[in-house]
C-alpha cells in the first residue's frame, strides 16, 4: 500500500464509504468453492493443462 | 474488355461443368477437377479466377455435405486469399464466416480453417498479431449461437465487441456457471482485456454485463466487493482520476492491498493485476524468481493469440527440462 498515508486520503472521496463497506464484507468472506467447468476454462494455464 | 469477358464466360462454363458434376453425384472427380483448375489458375497468377472457383466449389461441396473435399477447397480459397494477400474486407470475411459455419463442429478441419484464415488476416495486417479483429468477432458470434462458449470467450477477448462479450458472459454465468461465479465471469473478462491492453472492451463488457445481469443489482456501488474492486479499477486505468501517474498507481496498489480478500478467490487474478500493473501504472515486472513460470504461461498463451486447438507448443515445457 502507501507507507504512512491512510489509505482514505489516497482514494476519492466518494469511494471511501463503499471501500469501508467492502472491507466489512470481506471480513465474512465464504471460501470460494471449486469453479464451476464453465469458469475455469476461462483461465488459459488450465486450459492448456486439461485439453491434452 | 472482350477478352476479359471471354475469360469470365471460361471461368463460368467450367464452373457450371463442374455444377453439373455435383449435383449428379460425381464429387471425387468434381473434386479432382477443381483442384486441377485451382494450380493451373494460381500457378497462371489468375487470382480471381482461382478465388472464385474454390469458393464456389467448397460452399457447393459442403452444401451436398462433402465435408472432406469441401474443407479441402475451403483451405485452397483461404491459400489463395493469403498468396494474393487480399483484403480483409466485408466481403472476405463473410465469405470466411459462410463455410466456416458449413464446416463440422470440433472437427479438425475446423481448428485447421481458422488457424489459416487467421494467418491470411495476419499476413495482410501484420501488426494484428493475433489475428484481425473483425474476423475474431465474427467468429465469436457463430460460437457462441453453437454455445460453443469456450471459444466464443477467446474470440471475445480477441476484438472489440464488449457488448457481444457481455452479453454472452451473462448467458455463459446463468447457464453453466455457479451462483457464486456471478462477480467472477466479469472480473476474469476484464482482467484479461486489459492485459491485452484492450481498455474500451473491457469497459463495455464490465457495463453490458453489470447492467443487465439479472443477478447483479443497480450500481456501481455494488454488493459485491470484487465488482467495486473492478469498477475502481476501470476508473483507475482510464485516467480519469487527479494526482497524475503517481496519484494513480497509489490507488492501484491501495486497491489491490484492500481487495486482496476478493482478489484471491481465484489464484490468476494476482498475475493478471501484476500485468496491469506493469502496463498502465508503470510498475516494474515483480522479481523473476523460480515461480514466474505460470505468469509466463497465462500472459504469454493470450499475447501470442494461441488458441486451445491450435498445435501443441514447439518447446517442451520447462519442468520437463530440469
Amino acid at each position: 500500500g502507501a507507507p504512512g498515508l491512510p489509505w482514505q486520503s489516497v482514494v476519492p472521496a466518494d469511494w471511501v464509504p463503499v471501500i469501508q463497506r467492502d472491507i466489512e464484507t470481506q471480513r465474512n468472506l465464504q471460501p470460494q468453492p471449486p469453479f464451476s467447468d464453465a469458469y475455469s476454462t476461462g483461465i488459459p494455464a488450465k486450459r492448456r493443462k486439461t485439453s491434452h | 474488355m472482350a477478352t476479359s469477358q471471354r475469360k469470365k464466360g471460361g471461368v463460368q462454363r467450367v464452373e457450371s461443368k463442374l455444377r453439373a458434376c455435383i449435383e449428379r453425384g460425381d464429387y471425387y472427380e468434381a473434386h479432382q477437377m477443381y483442384r486441377t483448375l485451382y494450380f493451373r489458375y494460381s500457378a497462371q497468377k489468375k487470382y480471381n479466377d482461382a478465388l472464385e472457383l474454390t469458393y464456389s466449389g467448397a460452399s457447393l461441396l459442403l452444401e451436398h455435405n462433402q465435408l472432406c473435399s469441401g474443407a479441402d477447397l475451403a483451405m485452397l480459397w483461404l491459400e489463395v486469399l493469403t498468396q494474393a494477400s487480399m483484403p480483409v474486407s466485408k466481403e472476405n470475411i463473410d465469405r470466411a464466416i459462410s463455410l466456416f459455419k458449413e464446416l463440422e463442429a470440433d472437427s479438425p478441419e475446423r481448428i485447421s480453417y481458422i488457424n489459416a484464415a487467421l494467418k491470411w488476416t495476419k499476413t495482410v495486417h501484420p501488426d494484428e498479431t493475433s489475428g484481425h479483429p473483425q474476423l475474431h468477432n465474427q467468429l465469436a458470434l457463430v460460437f457462441w449461437k453453437e454455445k460453443n462458449y469456450i471459444q466464443s470467450r477467446y474470440h471475445f477477448l480477441h476484438c472489440s465487441d464488449g457488448q457481444g462479450c457481455g452479453t454472452m458472459l451473462i448467458e455463459l454465468s446463468l447457464q453453466q456457471g455457479f451462483p457464486s461465479e456471478v462477480d467472477l465471469f466479469i472480473a476474469q473478462t476484464v482482467f484479461q482485456y486489459l492485459c491485452l491492453n484492450n481498455k474500451s472492451a473491457a469497459k463495455v463488457t464490465y457495463m453490458t454485463y453489470t447492467e443487465s445481469h439479472p443477478q447483479i443489482e443497480e450500481g456501481p456501488p455494488f454488493q459485491k466487493p470484487l465488482l467495486n474492486f473492478v469498477w475502481y479499477l476501470l476508473l483507475a486505468v482510464e485516467d480519469c482520476l487527479t494526482g497524475g501517474s503517481s496519484g494513480k498507481v497509489t490507488v492501484f496498489s491501495v486497491l489491490c492491498d484492500i481487495y486482496k480478500p476478493s482478489i484471491r478467490r481465484d489464484p490468476s487474478y494476482l498475475q493478471y493485476l501484476d500485468r496491469i500493473g506493469q502496463l498502465f501504472f508503470g510498475l516494474p515486472p515483480p522479481q523473476q524468481s523460480g515461480g514466474s513460470g505460470l505468469l509466463d504461461n497465462l500472459i504469454q498463451s493470450f499475447l501470442r493469440g494461441e488458441e486451445e486447438e491450435g498445435p501443441p507448443p514447439a518447446q517442451p515445457e520447462e519442468e520437463d527440462l530440469d
